[in-house]
């Protein structure tokens, strides 16, 4: 009798594992709503492949060339994750905040492409690859700056190329979320795509 | 949380107050400060202050009525949504301004090219009722209608909306230059155009 | 003649309010209640005069089984049009999020790519 519970308990703990095998480009974002409550502005975004297939036939059901665009982009995209928190002063998060998705991170797997490091403003911005073979499986962003952290997670294949040329385009204002004072001396560590 | 393609900046921009008496401003901070609170009927209030702007801009953008409608609706439901973030009664009406103007140059580009026919539908929709020259403002709004969207979203938010440049680069989020440029053009256009023009006015045909 | 064409042309460009109650239409949409979009159906005439005649009831009694049938039916499509538009909403959202979504990936990408082309600029 006492053998169904630890089973039960077995398999939920497994679950997050097992999730992790079946997408192994989809981090484990862990709750943000301490951040989310200090935030004067917060973005939770979760595209789940069904959610995906619903805004992607929206899209499409629209006339003209960018829905096609989009479209095309996110063929193939399992999932699409964004946490983005804006604070009205520096402080308001730390780095253990966001030490658990680095962790995951520094997995196997995962190769840092880019760094950008801005001593002056305290501003660093990270971007990942997840591949397996010629095939990626996932796309990490972590953008962190003084009053601003950003995580970003694509499950799946995308090509950043054409997802940098999206910026501004759909009638889309340029998102407010906008990294400030980031562009004097950085360093970057590697080629971006 | 729930996010809308137009952000919401966490500071507002510096607006200033419409020229309402102050009862009139107060009570429509209470509104939304009711509203931000949950009350569905003082967001109902935001609404009807508001409509009014953001229908005729819509229509005016996209000439067809259920169109305007359906855009002016999802505008006000995404408000809804981000009700938290706005401070002031200065901002919401910015922020209508922008996502309406944006989303529906965002539609004009993904629409094919429509002949002018339509102008028909919106001329009796959207015709206010004449005081003085009733032929000449029904001439001036079917060429209004005929420029090309982000000119005539120029020509509606300083007409229509009363915005100075610097607020109407605010709230289409270009330069200044840019829109001073739009302005002179397309009004040059409608003072030519209004002997009697016909067919659409092109961005760059000669006054 | 500046003032007066400026003058003409804000009172040809005058705001427009929308037909019928469109503030309970976007609250409806708000509880996520009714329908997207389509301005609300006049309102229903009165109904015809009431009466006990005999005639009239077996009218009513000839017609009732057609009239239930007909409510159920109505009743089953109301319930699929507002599945269909909590579908249609869902789905506004959904793209709405995923453009967002887009942009914020987007936005720091650039931000990326702008520090790296600065540092391999032969200038900086």
């Amino acid at each position: 009798m006492r053998i169904r519970p630890i089973i039960l308990t077995c398999a939920l703990l497994a679950l997050p594992t097992l999730a992790a095998a079946a997408d192994p480009g989809r981090l484990q974002l862990p709750d943000f709503s301490a951040l989310s409550k200090r935030a004067t502005q917060s973005v939770d975004i979760s595209l789940d492949p069904s959610l995906l297939h619903l805004a992607s036939g929206v899209i499409n059901s629209d006339s003209g060339g960018n829905g096609a665009e989009v479209d095309d982009l996110i063929k193939g995209v399992k999932g699409i994750y964004v946490r983005s928190y804006t604070f009205a002063r520096a402080g308001e998060y730390s780095k253990s905040d966001v030490s658990a998705v680095q962790a995951q991170l520094l997995a196997p797997g995962w190769q840092p492409i880019v760094s950008t490091h801005d001593l002056k403003h305290g501003t660093d911005v990270d971007i990942y690859l997840r591949r397996h073979g010629d095939r990626t499986e996932g796309v990490a962003i972590i953008a962190a700056e003084p009053k601003q952290l950003t995580i970003v997670n694509i499950v799946g294949p995308i090509d950043l190329a054409k997802l940098a040329q999206l910026q501004g385009q759909f009638g889309v204002p340029k998102v407010g979320i906008a990294m400030s004072g980031q562009t004097k001396s950085a360093s970057a560590t590697a080629q971006a795509h | 949380m729930e996010a809308d393609p137009v952000s919401v900046p966490a500071t507002a921009p510096e607006l200033p107050e419409p020229s309402l008496p102050v009862d009139a401003r107060g009570a429509r901070g209470a509104a939304l400060a009711r509203a931000q609170r949950g009350e569905l009927a003082a967001f109902r209030e935001l609404i009807h202050t508001h409509q009014g702007a953001v229908y005729a801009l819509a229509l005016r953008m996209l000439k067809v009525p259920e169109d305007a409608e359906e855009l002016a609706q999802d505008v006000f439901v995404s408000a809804h949504r981000h009700l938290g973030k706005i401070t002031s009664d200065a901002h919401l009406l910015f922020w209508l301004r922008r996502t309406v103007c944006h989303r529906a140059i965002d539609r004009l580009r993904r629409r094919p090219s429509q002949p002018p026919a339509s102008l028909d539908s919106a001329e009796d929709v959207a015709q206010p009722e004449q005081e003085h020259d009733p032929l000449l403002e029904r001439h001036l709004h079917n060429l209004v209608l005929r420029l090309p969207p982000v000119a005539r979203a120029v020509v509606l938010l300083r007409y229509q909306e009363d915005l100075d440049p610097p607020e109407i680069a605010d709230t289409l989020g270009m330069p200044l230059n840019t829109v001073k440029s739009h302005l002179k053009r397309s009004l040059a256009l409608l003072r030519s155009a209004c002997v009697g023009a016909d067919g659409p006015i092109a961005a760059g045909s000669p006054p | 003649m500046t003032d007066d064409f400026d003058e003409t042309l804000r009172r040809a460009l005058r705001p427009v309010d929308p037909a019928g109650d469109f503030a309970a239409r976007v609250c409806s949409r708000v509880e996520g209640g009714a329908p997207a979009a389509g301005a609300s159906p006049s309102p229903s005439s009165s109904p015809a005069g009431r009466g006990g005649s005999v005639g009239q009831r077996a009218l009513h009694s000839r017609w009732l089984p057609t009239a239930l049938a007909a409510c159920i039916v109505a009743g089953i499509g109301l319930i699929h049009m507002h599945e269909q538009a909590l579908d249609a909403a869902r789905a506004r959202q959904a793209r709405e999020q995923l453009l967002q979504a887009l942009s914020i990936a987007s936005d720091n990408i650039n931000i990326v790519r702008g520090v790296v082309a600065r540092e391999e600029s032969p200038d900086s």
